[in-house]
């Protein structure tokens, strides 16, 4: 039985490398996952973000396009990443009451990468698990609306400095990600995949990002950093 | 309420004697006789209507004869009677009538109708007839109509069409005399039904706005509802609304913003259908609300000791000093020019106002970044300087380079490839 199954596995291996894929350089990945920035990391006291839009985080979805140019035990890229989420709170009265007015947080998170998938086990011996390493810069772009759809401006009553509820804030990021090669499952269907489309793998991923999305502490500014968790689709090609 | 369709139609009939035979006559030889009988008594002239034109009239009438309705509401019937208004309607005839024709002009009154086998008024029929002198040529014929004799009763409360007949009756080619009738008819919609009012639901006070919700349930059916939302500080009745600020909206609420916060407003919506008729405002339809001082997140952020100040600025006037920097008023003559005047460019701007300010703070505050953006700016002042001077020569010049570019790219990569 032991014996059948090794054969069997071997036949799968042997299946996964045998036939001559096109040429890849490039990756395209579509992930989905929650996104709460640490805003309220900012006080000793008190929680504004968690006061206006509760506990739970926002749903963040992004598109990432890398361009393979080194591919040697393992697979090097450069990427970039886009990105959108957004969460919706109620305003407060002045007497502290939740209002009818709706406040809102939006982000564009932009990042540029350098990628290392280990995928020298999935190339040369069929294995389907890709781990992987991002680390980039990024760049938020944010913006709260008021109750009527606006910007807010908000004038210190101290200074008379008026801020805008609106900016970028530059930062970094480190991901670890492990994929699953989806080829593995169905060779047959991948190969036409790769014949009719170019599409040389398929994988389900899963990653932990840890970013610091603060200006790298140049300036105050907003905390955008989270410690997030995306899953989502990939496409070599 | 809904629209009746089309008022131009073009009819020939016959006259009654004709009809009364074919009906009456049951054997095949008869019915023979009875289409050599019909063919032979046809008209010899057809009608047909181009447009309309007149003084004051609503673009809701429709002028031309490939409008598919012809509407009065109740501010047009209202207007028309006050002001006296006609409408020129202008036909035409194809073919020559026979010796001895007759013409004329009727209207019916509203969801009414007449007979158009002659010109003149019969014995049973409620109908205004016009009577004309006979046209020479039959070509692009003027007739005026008051339109107080097409809407009848501004108040009736009626959505009735009103029909024009333009009739002619000539001797009949047949041998046993008779008469043939053509007519026109133009059918015009006099809707005087207001739409029923609205109930309102709810209103929710937020910072220097309310946003009020209303159900429009008494009218099942109708489409293209609209509804218009007034708003005044001083007491609103269905008299005074007229005085009041409003807005129309097809959705079922609306936000009035730009308000003052701790007075209070009083609020109330009418329905207003496709025909642009619109409701009676009764209490039930009016209510009142005050708007509050209400924190936003980036308030409560900032109140709570939040640094964030947000806002833009720039890397070229960080490289450069000053907004009035020559280069800067180079680039910025550039991005006018050229690039805000195309879908790509636009959004090059866009995307370079947002993703610029945090970079451009960096610069400003270290000479040796701004001396090293100013050499990276340098070409790209240059290029954009010699655009402003020669942009078809240089742009097209930067055209063909990047897709020289891009040849030779195309072709290192299929060559690696092979």
């Amino acid at each position: 039985m032991n014996r059948a199954f090794f054969l069997a596995f071997a036949a799968l291996l042997w299946a996964q490398t045998a036939w001559a894929e096109s040429e890849r350089d490039m990756m395209l990945e579509l992930k989905f996952g929650p996104y709460r920035p640490n805003v309220d990391s900012e006080f000793k006291s008190g929680s504004p973000y968690e006061k206006a839009f509760g506990s739970g985080s926002m749903f963040m979805s992004k598109l990432e396009f890398d361009y393979e140019f080194f591919k040697r035990h393992g697979t090097l890229a450069v990427g970039g990443t886009f990105g959108y989420a957004h969460d919706t709170g109620h305003g407060v009265t002045k007497e502290g009451k939740e209002a009818s007015d709706e406040t809102a947080f939006h982000v564009i998170p932009l990042t540029l990468d350098l990628i290392y998938r280990w995928d020298y086990l999935a190339q040369a011996h069929g294995v389907p698990l890709v781990p992987n390493v991002k680390a980039g810069f990024d760049y938020y772009i944010w913006w709260i609306t008021n109750g009527v759809g606006h910007v807010p401006q908000y004038k210190d009553p101290n200074t008379g400095k008026v801020s805008k509820g609106r900016g970028g804030t530059f930062g970094g990021h480190v991901t670890l990600g492990l994929s699953f090669l989806l080829d593995w499952l169905a060779p047959d269907m991948a190969q036409t995949f790769d014949t009719d489309v170019g599409v040389n793998n398929t994988f389900i991923f899963a990653e932990y990002t840890f970013s610091w999305i603060n200006d790298f502490g140049v300036r105050k500014r907003m905390d955008l950093g989270s410690r997030t968790f995306l899953a989502g689709i990939a496409f070599e090609f | 309420m809904k629209g009746f369709k089309v008022a131009q139609t073009l009819l020939e009939s016959h006259d009654g004697r004709s009809w009364g035979l074919d009906m009456s006559l049951k054997s095949l030889g008869f019915c023979v006789l009875v289409l050599f009988w019909s063919f032979s008594a046809s008209a010899t002239v057809t009608l047909k209507y181009s447009r309309m034109d007149g003084n004051g009239l609503s673009d809701r009438i429709g002028k031309l004869s490939t409008d598919t309705e012809h509407v009065i509401n109740i501010d047009d019937c209202i207007k028309y009677k006050k002001n006296n208004t006609y409408v020129n309607i202008y036909w035409s005839a194809t073919g020559t009538p026979a010796a001895g024709w007759d013409y004329g002009v009727k209207i019916s009154q509203p969801g009414g109708s007449c007979s158009t086998d002659k010109t003149t008024k019969g014995d049973t029929e409620d109908c205004k007839v016009l009577q004309q002198a006979h046209p020479e040529p039959l070509s692009d014929v003027k007739v005026t109509i008051q339109l107080s004799d097409i809407t009848g009763d501004c108040n009736a409360g009626t959505d009735e069409k009103t029909t024009v007949y333009i009739i002619i009756v000539e001797p009949s080619s047949g041998t046993s005399g008779g008469t043939v009738s053509s007519h026109l008819a133009i059918e015009f919609r006099v809707d005087l039904k207001r739409p029923n009012p609205v109930k309102i639901d709810e209103v929710k006070e937020g910072d220097s706005n309310l946003k009020v919700s209303w159900a429009d349930t008494d009218n099942p059916g109708e489409k293209d509802m609209s509804y218009r939302v007034y708003w005044t500080t001083s007491t609103l009745t269905d008299a005074n609304k007229g005085n009041a600020e409003s807005d129309t909206t097809t959705s079922t609420s609306y936000q009035i913003s730009g308000l003052e916060n701790d007075r209070m407003y009083f609020v109330g919506v009418t329905a207003i259908d496709a025909n642009d008729n619109e409701s009676t405002l009764p209490d039930a339809a009016i209510t009142s609300g005050m708007p509050i001082k209400v924190s936003d997140f980036f308030e409560q952020y900032k109140n709570a000791g939040g640094a964030e100040t947000g806002g833009f600025c720039f890397i070229a006037t960080a490289a450069y000093g000053s907004p009035m920097a020559s280069e800067v008023e180079t680039l910025r003559a550039f991005r006018d020019r050229f690039l805000l005047t195309n879908p790509l460019g636009r959004a090059f701007v866009r995307l370079y106002y947002a993703a610029s300010p945090p970079l451009a703070e960096v610069i400003a505050r270290h000479d040796v970044l701004r001396g090293m953006t100013r050499v990276a700016l340098w070409p790209v002042v240059r290029i954009a300087s010699l655009a402003m001077v020669a942009p078809v020569g240089i742009l097209a010049s930067l055209w063909l380079l990047a897709l020289a570019l891009a040849f030779v790219l195309a072709g290192r990569r299929r060559g690696g490839k092979a």
